[in-house]
């Protein structure tokens, strides 16, 4: 029983093999992009799909001593805690004190899981790849994270890129520098 | 003996004759006294009649006046009423019941309507006050209103509170015309009050709202310290008004009755006038009934009157063998006389008759005397021609005077009718400009009917953008509760955006089964890319909706601004045609003083030209005396010459004759020369300084 069964798969097999016809050959389709479009400190950016966990709305933070200024605080977040950066402190470079930036997007890399304050979230796009453009100028203050971007209409939308953001080494470190340990620093250099 | 019986039985005669003669006129004298007494009433009753007419004249005058507000005019018309009365009742004559009654049934209507009047005059001297004082104030009270409207501009208020600062001085101007109509008693005094009572509620209104501030009708509140101070300055110049509106107001029927009293007198008088006229004529039929009532009295006249001729009669016959005796002594003293007569006063008359004794007596003493007399005559007689010389030339001279005096009188009379030309071309002028002032009064008062339907104008506007400025701000509001709806409306759309793009990434996470996931999300994203596109053109159409809301809030904002600016030109206007028409009323008055001077001067004129001609009569009779004076010395010496020529004839001394005194002398008096030349006022002065300077060398 178990043999003849066994022989009638191999017959079909055998008669899919020989008989079968090819299927058609399907469309070489376009390369895409497909990404996310938010805005940071007012920068229209991508952000490139699965770069990012989640988009929540900024929670509540509990401010943390000693870090650095782009540092919001550490906030509740799924049942655990959640640093905030504030994209327009970090990017840049100065207090920020206007709107209230509604929602932030989560990052998880190895090492890192943190949210980043946007000022506007727009929604998904899709682009050709072919059409990607790795000249464009963009912000000064974006520029070291960026990496290239599409023309959607009269607006270009640079693309933040989440691993040049992890590897800058100001982000790796968050505490702010201990004004002692400099001036003994510069002591013994002295 | 004999003719001394006959003398003491004609004195008895004679006494009772006269005894007789008194009698009748005792009688005589009774009859005048009762014709007098009655005489005396009647012309009693007429003195009372005129001074009727007098008083009701005086009535009708003192009632006109009263319309000023004098309180003296009110007591004196009370008191002219009384005087009427008082008057009216000392006429008692039966004779005259039909005329008197005619007389009170005219002077009732005038009696009740001066009644109403008394009794309105404290009302109108209230009122009188209260116009005077309203008219003191309005001025200044709108000059401190327009200070606050000044201050408000200053500072950009809005045109709420602008307009009520406007409206306050137009409020203001339209009471004090109210109170001058209800004090005229006009036909529209009642909607002056009403009109007056709502404006001073509406004035007292503004200035709260002002001083307050009012959000409901959007008047603003002033806290500049200057407005304050020109408005509490205001305030209290209107509070000769806020203390007493409704005593104002209520005046308004009573006053309306003085003013128909006043007509009615005016009326009444004419009939009273009328039946005060039959009253004199009346007296006048009552003072000849009498006369001829008295025709009976009159023979009380004659029937002594009568008696007494007889009794002077019997007197005469017995005169008449008195004068038989008499006569013979008499034809003595004739004789005498006779010679007397001729000049000869040496002759002397027998003294045996007893009658003419004394005649004779007292004329040989005449004689005597008259004999002295001519020799004192003699000696004075040469100073009297020299003086009647004198007075002859003085007449001649006066006669020449007289002349210069006519020529003067003519040529000043000339002068005057001249200036009697001359003030009747002035009064056609004056005529002439009375009415061109008058025409500038009537364009004057078409100017003040522009003027206030232009204010009408101006509130209808005001009213209009209140109401398009509630509507805007309505919009304004629809406007922000549309656009806070597009703003949720977006908000939504990114957290719809944020579901979607989590969705897409947990689908991503899920691999092969979170494909429809994918697709889901991707179809919202697709919706939502509409949503949002469709969102911002909502928002972006109402943002033009509030600036164009905003624009329309400015248009109107120019609006109140141009609204504001006509009500200032209209004030300016007002304030022109109220300077014109006083400056009319001022050239009016100089017309009406001019036309009267002219008047004046050509009355004074024609009175100097009467009395020049009055002068050159009396200058003409004063030369026609002066001739008779002439002609009366002329005469005068005639008579002095021939009086010394009588003179002469008189015999004073049985051996010697009157020399004839100054008979040369006399003859010069024919020949005194007439001036050679008539000098006139300043050819004396020059000859009296002349005579001065010879006498001082």
């Amino acid at each position: 029983m178990t043999s003849q069964a066994l022989q009638s798969l191999e017959a079909l097999e055998c008669n899919y093999r020989d008989n079968a016809v090819d299927s058609p050959p399907l469309p070489s389709l376009p390369m895409t992009w497909a990404g996310t479009y938010v805005t940071i400190a007012g920068v229209p950016l991508l952000i490139g799909a699965g770069e990012i966990e989640e988009i929540v709305e900024t929670p509540a933070v509990t401010p943390i001593p000693g870090t650095k200024p782009w540092v919001m605080g550490v906030a509740s977040h799924m049942g655990g805690l959640l640093p905030i950066i504030s994209g327009d402190v970090f990017f840049r470079g100065r207090p920020y004190a206007g709107r209230i930036r509604d929602f932030c997007m989560v990052v998880r890399r190895p090492g890192f899981h943190f949210g980043v304050t946007l000022s506007g979230v727009e929604r998904d796009m899709k682009f050709n790849l072919e059409q990607r453009d790795m000249d464009q100028a963009v912000d000064a203050d974006f520029v070291e994270f960026t990496l290239g971007g599409f023309h959607c209409g009269d607006t270009f939308l640079a693309i933040l890129d989440i691993d040049k953001l992890v590897a800058d080494s100001d982000l790796s470190n968050a505490a702010m520098p201990d004004p002692e340990a400099n001036r003994g620093n510069t002591d013994e250099t002295n | 003996m004999k003719l001394i019986e006959l003398a003491g039985g004609t004195r008895v005669k004679t006494v009772g004759i006269c005894v007789g003669v008194a009698a009748c006129l005792l009688v005589m004298a009774y009859g005048l006294s009762k014709f007098q007494r009655q005489a005396g009433d009647e012309s009693g009753y007429r003195l009372v009649a005129q001074e009727l007419q007098v008083i009701s004249r005086n009535i009708r005058s003192t009632a006109i006046q009263t319309v000023q507000g004098d309180e003296s005019k009110f007591v004196e018309l009370a008191g002219e009423v009384d005087a009427f009365e008082e008057q009216l009742g000392k006429i008692q004559s039966a004779q005259l019941y039909e005329t008197l009654s005619q007389v009170d049934v005219s002077w009732q209507p005038v009696k009740r309507a001066s009644q109403t009047l008394v009794d309105a005059g404290p009302r109108i001297v209230f009122m009188s006050e209260i116009a005077s004082q309203l008219g003191k104030s309005l001025r200044p009270m709108q000059r401190e209103l327009d200070k606050v409207v000044a201050v408000l501009q200053e500072q950009n208020a809005n045109a709420a509170t602008l307009v009520a600062a406007q409206k306050t001085l137009w409020l203001s101007e339209r009471m004090v015309r109210n109170v001058d109509r209800i004090l005229q008693g006009s036909v529209d005094s009642q909607l002056a009050a009403d009109e007056f009572r709502s404006d001073t509620a509406a004035f007292i209104r503004n200035i709260e709202a002002l001083t307050r501030g009012d959000a409901l009708v959007g008047i603003s509140r002033v806290t500049d310290a200057r407005a304050v101070e020109a408005m509490s300055n205001a305030f209290r110049l209107f509070s000769v008004i806020s203390t007493s509106v409704d005593r104002i107001a209520d005046s308004a029927p009573e006053l309306r009755q003085a003013a128909v009293a006043r007509t009615d007198i005016l009326a009444a008088d004419v009939a009273l006038g009328d039946a005060l006229g039959q009253l004199l004529p009346a007296i006048n039929r009552l003072v000849t009934g009498s006369l001829d009532d008295r025709g009976t009295m009159m023979t009380l006249f004659i029937a002594p009157g009568l008696l007494a001729v007889m009794l002077m009669l019997s007197m005469y016959l017995g005169q008449k063998r008195r004068i038989r005796y008499t006569r013979d002594g008499v034809a003595q003293i004739n004789e005498a006389l006779l010679k007397i007569a001729k000049g000869d006063l040496t002759v002397k008359v027998s003294e045996d008759n007893s009658v003419t004794r004394d005649i004779a007596r007292e004329i040989n003493a005449s004689t005597e005397h008259q004999r002295q007399l001519i020799k004192n005559v003699c000696t004075p007689f040469e100073a009297s021609v020299v003086e009647i010389n004198k007075i002859g030339i003085s007449a001649r001279g006066q006669v020449d005077k007289g002349k210069e005096l006519t020529g003067s009188v003519v040529e000043s009379t000339t002068a005057a009718t001249e200036m009697v030309r001359t003030s009747e071309e002035i009064k056609t002028s004056t005529a002439e400009a009375a009415r061109t002032a008058e025409r500038n009064c009537q364009q004057v008062a078409q100017g003040y009917e522009l003027t206030k339907d232009m204010s009408k104008a101006s509130v209808d506007v005001r009213e209009s953008v209140q109401e398009t400025s509630k509507s805007a701000k309505r919009q304004s509001e629809l406007i922000q509760s549309v656009t806070a709806a597009a703003e949720y409306i977006q908000a939504l759309n990114t957290k719809i955006s944020v579901v979607a793009i989590n969705t897409r990434i947990e689908a991503e996470k899920a691999g092969e089964y979170g494909r429809p996931f994918l697709g889901i999300a991707e179809a919202i994203a697709d919706l939502l890319r509409e949503a949002g596109e469709e969102g911002r053109k909502i928002i972006s159409e109402v943002r033009m909706l509030q600036n164009m809301s905003a624009e329309a809030l400015g248009s109107m904002e120019n609006t109140v601004g141009t609204v504001v600016t006509i009500l200032e030109y209209i004030e300016q206007l007002d304030s022109s045609l109220e300077e014109i028409n006083s400056g009319s009323a001022a050239i009016s008055s100089i017309i009406r003083s001019v036309d009267d001077a002219a008047g004046q001067s050509a009355v004074s004129a024609l009175h100097m030209n009467s009395s020049m001609a009055q002068i050159r009569e009396r200058n003409l009779e004063i030369a026609k005396f002066s001739e008779s004076t002439q002609l009366g010395v002329t005469a005068l010496q005639k008579s002095m010459r021939d009086a010394a020529r009588s003179l002469g004839q008189f015999r004073i001394d049985a051996s010697a004759r009157l020399p004839e005194a100054g008979a040369k002398d006399i003859a010069e008096l024919d020949h005194i020369p007439a001036a050679a030349r008539v000098y006139r006022e300043e050819d004396m002065s020059a000859l009296e300084t002349a005579d001065t300077v010879r006498a001082s060398v």
